[in-house]
């Protein structure tokens, strides 16, 4: 999977699995993105500002703080728009995809999820498609 | 008739789950189409009957009349709830009695479809009923056709029922005679001492009375009547009724009162004469006017020496001194001319020893009425004796004058020959001038029946003075009866010269013995005379023909032979007081022996009969009959007891109401609800009713009044005596009118359902806790798959990195086994995780158009490389028409078939595997078979296979491995397919595994054909179908699923914007034209609103009539056409998806928002 040339997108990745979480990163990297991995919500926040990030692949269920606390503090802060995210969900868990789209997730994708899926997604966080129409 | 055929059909299964009743329909051609399982109760199993003619089951000769019935109920002319009993044939043979309950069920035209009739065994009801009817008819005989009065009175004394007798005896005509209380019936003189009887036997203190008593009639008189009252009570004890059985006694009463006066009387006249007479002092003589003595005293005897029978054989000129004669004479004649009124001298009588006495005699006449001379009274006294006697003859003269004026005795005087020669004035009263009889002899005055008997019994040496009762006839040609006491005359020789004869009249005495005895012989009772002795000295007829022994036999019997050993001296206390005179007489029901040995009940009374001076004489012992009135009574007993049997062994209680709840009649087993009926009629039942269902209930109650029919509906009443709450199941029923239909009131059937209600509490609980432990189990496994399949997610993330490497050889291998290994162990966690779901109900199938055959072949060719290892075959055969593509859930059963075919490899060491799939039985179903040739299963295995954690034995999952879980999740799937699973095998042969799933053939395949390209670029798209026609949305689920998209739909404007709010899609179909929120109005909201989908693609979906031209479509993404090609859906979905590829991601365009 060869690299683009240009800048890269800086995604932040967190959850506090450490396996898993180097796997998204490895997949994300191999995708061509720029990937900060973090283990827990309280962590994730803080690279906010240092990190600046253009999209983020959050896990709701963590220790410390989860996904929803991040989430929240997020939008008190205004940064909802600003970081588009995209949480990580256990499967059949429809409360969990509303609750967070009410804190200001924009999209949310299932575990365990395909490599394709996760890179499609996160491409879509970043840059809105412009379909052609055909009328 | 409002109910559709599937309201017919679960309202059917209802009843036929929940009855004892036989449910059987009828198809319009008359053959079974149905019977509820409770025919096998008769010998028939349900499928049996099925299709055989309903008629051919009735009874010959009842087959007939039902086959009108089923006619007439078509025609409408039977009214259903007409209730008809027919006899069917059980199994065996046997006859049965059913009562049935049809209903037409018509099809929506109003054809008959069926007739759904429900019977009900009443064959042993029938059976109580005729022998209840039997009962209640002998009894009615009895009742109606005993000579005696019967009435059947309440307790409290209201007469029930009378029957013709005892109504003619109360002067009652029939409608008055119920309901008359007995109080207006009874003298009120008798009514204190006939209500104390009356509460002693309701108490129980005496088992009968018997009582003389007075009933008032209507117009006033009263009728003397002997009543013998007896007490039916119930099993209980209670007094249900009293017997009252009445004998009139007017007849008897007053014979005997007339006979009792008459007797006194005639008793008085003789004790007055007699008295006088016979005890005077001096000597006395009543001496005809030819001179011969009538009467004479024991005095007169004494003074002549003469014997009275020879005195009264003479006249006075015989014994008077012939010196004193010629005096005496002549004073005679002038007293009887009238010259003289009586005459006074001293005389002498020749005595019988031959010696004379001087006496002073003193003689009077006595005259008849009209003056002639009836008789001399003679008084004489012995000179000797004269002073001591004198002043006692002057104080009796007078009166013995007026008593001999009175004497109405005729005397006649007979010579020799039997001529008359002399008759007593007296005889005027029977219109004769004495002269006229003179000369003729006693046969031609004497009724010719009478003379011989007469005359016997004047023959020398008898002296039978009953004898001498005869008919003599008077002027007038009447038969007068007369007592006659002749005495011989003889002369001095002894010779006898004649014979003088005193008649006295005994018709009015003869008349009296003879109703008497009529009374006694004819009487309807069984009547004997007892010496104080016992012996029996005199029976009537009827007593003869009640014990069966003639009357010459019975005369010898002692009184105590006849009585039962038992009872022998048991009245001996009674006997007792009546001689003591302490009671007049007294009744028992007493057996008395017959002469064919057996023994006879009867009502006995004896009274004393008393002699003048009140000393015992004999007994008088009435006997009745008691036979006719203890089988009357037997049978009412038994009546009430098989009435009571019926209505208390049922086990539901019935309540009769009307519209408002308020109970009519209540059947005797409410008592067991604590209660009485007498409680609960007239009050509502609602009264013992929780008040938590009482709402409930009188919903259910008028929902029938509205609808009719009948329903059920559970309360709890409270037991009147323990306060304690009891589960019941009301039945009701609306009562109609039967002439205007109008409802009337409800019957209620009532079941005691606590224990039911208490298993179904228990049943419940016991669910409730299992489905907790399941759910928990459940729960239990999903956690524990998920902890698992975290790291396992991470060990194939990883492997499937370093498999993307470049490895050593060696490395790669190794890197195969950990993906191998892994993906097994996600296999297993993920059935794991299924199974839970399966169990919890949450697992979905989504059918798709797919084709059946190829996913059974590929399914199947997984295994190729296995079986190869094995040396097994692998076999695969389609039926060749079967639909190309079906809906399916293509994945399921996928999976179903890795179980079934993986098993049937892993089991078979040789030969090889079959899988065929073909139509099934069904219309739009196919049934898969995987058939094996591995050891095959006994039927204990077979039960087990589908359960879950079960395999054959634990050491086949050690041998084999799996989780023992892919039987019962096949199972699971196919269930929630809505089809089935299942086995057939024989141990050593194989086994044949089966799936039968709903497969309705699909139209879609043209339209997929060629597309697979676009299929792929769509796979794990989220598409949100807005559409007001579910139609159109269903049919772009069904396209857009088919290749392997996540469809969301709404069915309007708004409700699409409010749910995109929250969940991310990747594109959006939006139809045009839809109420409230239309297409352009949607896409406008949603661009507003910050939310997930913003900025999501939306495409048009219309159809070209609705657009006006390009720039109608300002503001879409794109377009997706009606009718719908898939092909171009596909494509236009893809367009606006169009996503920069994985390799350009990271590069193109701007950050949008970086974060400053």
């Amino acid at each position: 999977m060869p690299l683009g040339e240009g800048r890269r997108r800086r995604v932040l990745v967190a959850d506090d699995e450490p396996y898993i979480l180097e796997l998204i990163v490895t997949r994300l990297e191999l995708a061509g993105f720029d990937v900060r991995p973090s283990r827990n919500g309280q962590d994730a926040l803080e690279r906010l500002a240092d990190f600046k990030p253009e999209a983020m692949v959050l896990d709701i269920n963590m220790p410390v703080l989860d996904g929803f606390g991040v989430l929240a503090r997020m939008k008190a802060q205004g940064l909802s728009d600003k970081v588009p995210t995209m949480v990580l969900t256990a499967r059949n868990s429809g409360d969990d995809v509303a609750r967070a789209i009410r804190l200001g997730a924009r999209d949310y994708l299932a575990k365990p999820f395909k490599d394709e899926a996760l890179i499609a997604r996160v491409g879509r966080l970043l840059a809105r498609p412009r379909p052609v129409a055909r009328v | 008739m409002t109910m559709g055929p599937s309201g017919v059909e679960d309202a059917f299964v209802f009843i036929a789950e929940h009855t004892n009743d036989v449910i059987v329909r009828v198809d319009a051609d008359g053959r079974i189409r149905f019977v509820s399982e409770s025919a096998r109760r008769y010998g028939y199993a349900p499928e049996d009957v099925i299709g055989t003619p309903f008629l051919r089951l009735a009874h010959p000769a009842d087959a007939e009349a039902l086959a009108q019935a089923t006619a007439a109920l078509l025609r409408g002319e039977l009214d259903t709830a007409l209730r008809r009993q027919h006899r069917f044939r059980a199994a065996d043979g046997a006859w049965v009695w059913m009562e049935g309950n049809p209903h037409i069920v018509r099809g929506p035209g109003g054809d008959v479809v069926e007739i759904v009739n429900i019977f009900r065994d009443v064959t042993r009801r029938r059976e109580l009923e005729d022998a209840a009817t039997a009962q209640a008819e002998l009894f009615e005989a009895a009742f109606r056709s005993v000579a005696g009065g019967i009435a059947i009175l309440s307790p409290d004394g209201v007469v029930r029922r009378a029957n013709p007798a005892w109504r003619r005896i109360a002067g009652r005509d029939k409608g008055e005679a119920v309901g008359l209380r007995m109080a207006t019936v009874v003298h009120p003189e008798d009514m204190a001492r006939v209500r104390d009887q009356a509460r002693a036997l309701l108490r129980g203190d005496i088992d009968s009375y018997e009582s003389d008593e007075r009933y008032v009639r209507p117009d006033g008189s009263f009728v003397w009547v002997r009543v013998t009252a007896s007490c039916v009570r119930d099993a209980g004890g209670q007094p249900l009724h009293i017997v009252s059985q009445v004998q009139d006694l007017t007849a008897q009463r007053a014979a005997e009162e007339a006979l009792r006066e008459r007797g006194a009387q005639l008793r008085e006249q003789a004790e007055l004469f007699e008295s006088s007479f016979d005890n005077a002092p001096i000597g006395m003589a009543l001496v005809g006017t030819d001179g011969s003595f009538l009467r004479i005293n024991d005095a007169f005897c004494r003074i002549t020496d003469y014997p009275r029978a020879r005195m009264l054989a003479l006249d006075f000129q015989t014994i008077t001194h012939p010196e004193d004669l010629n005096a005496d004479l002549e004073q005679l004649t002038q007293l009887t001319a009238g010259v003289i009124d009586g005459y006074r001298m001293d005389k002498r009588y020749i005595r019988a020893d031959g010696e004379i006495v001087w006496v002073h005699l003193s003689v009077s006449m006595v005259r008849n009425a009209d003056g002639s001379p009836k008789h001399y009274v003679a008084q004489v006294q012995d000179l000797t004796e004269r002073r001591a006697a004198e002043a006692a003859l002057r104080g009796s003269e007078a009166r013995y004058r007026l008593i001999a004026d009175k004497m109405t005795d005729v005397i006649v005087q007979m010579d020799a020959e039997g001529r008359i020669t002399w008759v007593s004035p007296s005889v005027a009263a029977y219109g004769y001038e004495p002269d006229t009889l003179l000369g003729l002899t006693t046969d031609q005055i004497v009724h010719p029946d009478d003379y011989h008997r007469i005359m016997a019994g004047r023959a020398p040496g008898s002296d039978h003075r009953g004898d001498q009762q005869a008919r003599y006839r008077a002027a007038d040609g009447r038969w007068v009866w007369m007592e006659g006491n002749p005495q011989e005359i003889r002369n001095e020789a002894g010779e006898i010269t004649g014979a003088i004869n005193v008649l006295r009249n005994v018709t009015e005495r003869r008349a009296q013995a003879d109703l008497f005895e009529t009374a006694f012989q004819q009487a309807a009772i069984g009547k004997c005379l007892v010496e104080l002795d016992s012996s029996i000295f005199k029976v009537n007829h009827t007593l003869c023909l009640m014990l069966g022994f003639p009357e010459a036999e019975l005369l010898g019997l002692n009184g105590d032979d006849l009585m039962h050993p038992e009872e022998r001296g048991a009245g001996d206390h009674l006997i007792a007081e009546l001689v003591s005179g302490e009671i007049d007489s007294y009744s028992r029901e007493r057996r008395f022996r017959k002469a064919d040995g057996g023994y006879l009940w009867c009502g006995m009374t004896i009274a004393m009969v008393r002699n003048p001076d009140g000393s015992p004489k004999h007994y008088v012992v009435e006997l009745r009959d008691l036979t006719e009135q203890r089988a009357a009574e037997m049978a009412l007993r038994e009546s009430e007891a098989r009435y009571r049997m019926i209505t208390e062994n049922t086990s539901d209680m019935i309540i009769m109401s009307d519209l408002s709840g308020k109970a009519i009649y209540v059947s005797p087993n409410v008592r067991a609800s604590g209660t009485r009926p007498e409680e609960i009629e007239g009050s509502s039942f609602a009264e013992n009713m929780h008040p938590d269902d009482a709402r409930q209930v009188e919903r259910a109650f008028m929902k029938l009044v509205k609808g009719g029919g009948s329903t059920r509906v559970r309360w709890r009443a409270r037991n009147r005596a323990t306060g304690a709450y009891t589960w019941l199941e009301s039945n009701p029923t609306l009562v109609r009118d039967p002439e205007t239909g109008a409802p009337t009131g409800f019957l209620d059937v009532i079941r005691d359902i606590d224990l039911q209600v208490a298993q179904e509490a228990e049943i419940a609980e016991a669910t409730a806790a299992a489905e907790a432990a399941a759910a928990a189990k459940s729960q239990f496994l999903a956690n524990m798959s998920h902890e698992i399949r975290t790291p396992l997610t991470a060990v194939l993330g990883f492997t499937s990195l370093l498999s993307e490497m470049e490895l050593p050889e060696t490395a790669e291998r190794y890197v195969g086994r950990i993906s191998g290994a892994g993906n097994a162990l996600l296999a297993i966690v993920n059935d794991i995780l299924d199974f839970s779901k399966l169990e919890a109900g949450k697992f979905e199938i989504r059918p798709k158009p797919v084709d059946v055959a190829t996913v059974c072949e590929e399914t199947l060719q997984l295994f190729s490389t296995q079986a190869q290892g094995k040396g097994l075959s692998l076999a695969f055969a389609a039926q060749e028409d079967l639909p190309r593509v079906a809906m399916v859930d293509g994945d399921r059963l996928r999976q179903m078939l890795i179980n079934l075919v993986g098993n049937a490899v892993k089991f078979s060491d040789e030969g090889g595997v079959t899988l065929t799939v073909a139509q099934a039985a069904k219309a739009d179903w196919i049934r898969i078979e995987v058939a094996d040739t591995g050891p095959g299963l006994d039927a204990e295995a077979q039960a087990l296979l589908f359960q879950r954690f079960t395999q054959i034995d634990g050491s086949m999952t050690r041998r084999h491995g799996g989780t023992g879980l892919g039987l019962a999740i096949s199972r699971g799937i196919a269930e929630a397919m809505g089809g089935e699973i299942g086995v057939t095998s024989t141990p050593g042969q194989g086994a044949r595994f089966f799936v039968e799933i709903p497969a309705p053939a699909s139209e879609l395949r043209p339209e997929l054909a060629g597309e697979e390209a676009a299929v792929a670029r769509i796979d794990g798209t989220r598409v949100f179908v807005v559409d007001d026609n579910p139609v159109n949305r269903e049919l772009s689920r069904r396209i857009l699923e088919a290749a392997g998209a996540e469809v969301y739909e709404a069915g309007d404007g708004g409700e699409a914007v409010e749910r995109l709010g929250l969940l991310p899609v990747d594109v959006v179909l939006m139809d045009l034209r839809m109420p409230g929120v239309d297409g352009r109005a949607a896409l406008g909201m949603l661009r507003e609103l910050a939310g997930p989908n913003q900025d999501v693609p939306v495409l048009a979906f219309t159809a070209d009539a609705d657009l006006a031209g390009e720039n109608d479509l300002a503001g879409f993404d794109g377009l997706v056409r009606k009718p719908i090609h898939p092909a171009d859906m596909y494509a236009a979905i893809a367009a606006a998806t169009a996503w920069a590829s994985p390799d350009e991601a990271g590069e193109i365009g701007g950050p949008a928002n970086a974060v400053g």
